[in-house]
């Protein structure tokens, strides 16, 4: 892991059936052929991409029909510092929990954890149920940002972890998010990046005004 | 052997929780998880949903056994045991109970409880790491898949981690390696069978545990119980206030949760469970605790000799009368209807958790917690349904009044008169209370107490 500038780790949360496991697969396709040869890899999948010009690895859970055990998936939220949260745009009920899981990524993850909405199955768009303008709208309110993806069709799939992982190295640069913070989420995948940035770090100590 | 769970030995009450969940695991069928597997969830799958809410239900059972502790010291009590109880569950190689008994002690309506956890010694903290470290999700679960490979005999496996590896590696390998399905995968069908194998051990092999039927009607009662996650958390608030100073998340510089997304907090965490089988468990914990304390066989017992099995339920609300022909002992009947008008499955709620909705008053009132009156004239602030309770929105999760229902005062309080227009159509009620309606349905009678009790407490407004 030492050859890129980051390594995040993300989570791919929402209802049961709505598809998480079928975009996280889409994603990291190749990856995860090639580990399965042992218990379906020790991460559960991770892939490294390039965005403005670093290398990033991303480390990415997924709960994988596990939603039901509650106790189980907590523990999946420590420390991450990304999430896609995930619906299905032909089924309402999973569109009404969105508020539920946003709450537990948010209490349980980081209150700064950087989340995307994601309206799944946008292939069966004759069976929808939500609306694109009602999800907007929903997303505009909680401060998510929104795309309407398939993971039948790779749609926006790509897209996804690509605007969620720019959001969070543009508010490493604003220094809105500090990874030198435990359970950021967030590892320098470099020792000599550490001490590229010791001066940073070393202001992170002093108090920082507080936004609220 | 003690009916009472806090007199209980770790190690007995491990067992009982392993025969359970074993008892339950035993009824799922290949078919079931195939089912799950194609599905990527619960669909038309009673066997496996109810291994699963049971699962739940321990974790729900232990957060609420130490939240309905007064006392921070209590509740480090409470919570060391559990830490035993985890303890002896790893001895039996019981890895899916203990997942659950170490998921409600980590959960955050627990690992919040500050004061409570400086009262646990430092060796429990010990042991503690030990046992969370060994179930993590880091490295996708190796720690655990470690030790389980390394277990001879009896084992069971935490079933949420395989059904995840068999949703996974459905999704992930095709069946057919070329589209003609003329070569079968066979990389896939090797690890499927391994999994499946794994599973497949449970059921041949009988853990080494002995069970009490009497001590598990009650446990089984007790884990029935339903309350939602959000529930629980603001139990703890009231037990540990958040306090304003020194927030607990080092990241304090966000706003605070806006109120939308708490009120439409509508997770259910498990399923309701069907009211049959519920009541049936009732009826069987009742046989059970006639069984051995009602030594003359008359078919009665004390009310002394109640209060003690009561002990086990401390998270029901002191509700109504239980002796409900006041002749000094319980009948079977008696304590069946009992249990079915306190428990939180038929509509009740915990004894000491505000039932908050928004409410709309014409003359200011003050919010308990800070003081302050709460201006406005629509929906300017909350109400609990139950006991009357007032306060800000925002002061909703830093109150630390519990919920005290007024049934009892309130036939010495019913007659004060300063009536407030808004109410009046509640106030033909207010002034009998339900006390013999013993014939109606449960759940009416809940209903209705709990918008008598609001009538009767806007007249104090």
């Amino acid at each position: 892991m030492m050859d890129q500038d980051f390594l995040f780790k993300f989570l791919v949360i929402g209802s049961a059936g709505t598809g998480k496991s079928c975009l996280l697969h889409q994603f990291i396709e190749n990856k995860f052929k090639q580990d399965s040869n042992h218990t379906i890899g020790v991460e559960f999948g991770s892939r490294v991409v390039n965005v403005g010009g670093k290398t990033v690895k991303l480390q990415i859970w997924d709960t994988a029909g596990q939603e039901r055990f509650r106790s189980v998936t907590r523990s999946y939220y420590r420390g991450a510092a990304g999430a896609l949260l995930v619906y299905d745009i032909t089924s309402r009920e999973t569109y009404n929990s969105l508020a539920a899981w946003l709450t537990d990524a948010r209490t349980l993850a980081s209150p700064n954890i950087v989340v995307i909405l994601c309206g799944n199955k946008k292939d069966l768009d004759p069976e929808r149920e939500v609306t694109f303008l009602e999800a907007s709208r929903f997303a505009q309110e909680n401060e998510l940002m929104f795309l309407e993806t398939s993971a039948l069709t790779g749609e926006n799939v790509e897209e996804a972890f690509l605007k969620c992982a720019r959001t969070i190295l543009n508010k490493i640069d604003s220094g809105e998010l500090d990874p030198e913070r435990m359970g950021s989420g967030i590892q320098y995948g470099d020792a000599s990046l550490r001490q590229l940035r010791q001066p940073r770090s070393a202001q992170a100590v002093a108090p920082q005004p507080c936004g609220c | 052997m003690s009916l009472l769970f806090d007199h209980l030995e770790p190690l007995e009450l491990a067992e009982h929780l392993t025969y359970l969940e074993y008892r339950s695991f035993s009824k799922i069928l290949f078919q079931d998880y195939h089912s799950f597997v194609t599905h990527g969830c619960t669909v038309d799958n009673p066997v496996l949903e109810r291994f699963i809410s049971l699962f739940n239900s321990v974790s729900q059972w232990v957060q609420l056994m130490i939240l309905s502790k007064p006392t921070a010291p209590q509740r480090a009590l409470v919570i060391t045991h559990f830490v035993h109880v985890a303890e002896k569950l790893l001895q039996l190689q019981n890895f899916n109970t203990l997942m659950a008994v170490v998921g409600g002690l980590s959960h955050s309506s627990i690992s919040r409880l500050k004061e409570t956890h400086s009262h646990v010694s430092p060796e429990t903290v010990k042991l503690w790491e030990h046992l969370t470290e060994l179930v993590t999700a880091t490295g996708n679960y190796s720690n655990y898949r470690r030790r389980l490979a390394a277990c001879v005999g009896f084992r069971f496996p935490i079933l949420g981690v395989h059904l995840k590896d068999l949703v996974a590696l459905q999704l992930a390998l095709p069946d057919w390696l070329d589209p003609a399905r003329t070569r079968l995968n066979g990389a896939k069908m090797k690890q499927l069978f391994s999994i499946l194998e794994e599973l497949a051990m449970v059921t041949s092999l009988r853990p080494p545990v002995q069970a009490n039927p009497d001590l598990l009607s009650l446990l089984t009662v007790s884990l029935d119980q339903y309350q939602t996650e959000d529930e629980l958390y603001q139990l703890s608030l009231q037990r540990e206030p958040r306090s304003k100073s020194s927030p607990t998340s080092p990241t304090s510089c966000t706003p605070p949760p806006r109120a939308p997304v708490l009120e439409e907090w509508t997770s259910a965490a498990k399923p309701k469970l069907d009211q049959a089988l519920f009541v049936e468990h009732i009826e069987k914990m009742v046989e059970s605790v006639f069984r051995n304390f009602d030594v003359d066989g008359d078919g009665h017992i004390s009310q002394e000799e109640f209060q003690i099995i009561r002990g086990n339920f401390p998270y029901l609300s002191a509700f109504g009368d239980l002796d409900q022909n006041q002749d000094g002992c319980i009948s079977r009947e008696e304590m069946v209807s009992y249990f079915l008008r306190s428990s939180s499955m038929l509509g009740g709620r915990m004894g000491f958790v505000h039932n908050f909705h928004e409410s709309n008053s014409l003359r200011p009132v003050a919010c308990r917690h800070c003081k302050a009156l709460i201006l406005g004239i629509y929906k300017q602030g909350l109400k609990c349904r139950a006991c009357g309770v007032t306060c800000h929105k925002q002061c909703k999760d830093r109150l630390s009044v519990e919920c005290r229902r007024r049934a009892q005062s309130m036939s010495l309080e019913g007659s004060v008169p300063s009536p407030s227009p808004t109410h009046t159509h509640h106030r033909a009620f207010s002034f009998s209370l339900p006390r013999r309606r013993s014939s109606r349905p449960p759940e009416i009678r809940e209903e209705e107490v709990q918008t008598l009790e609001d009538g009767v407490f806007d007249i104090h407004l």
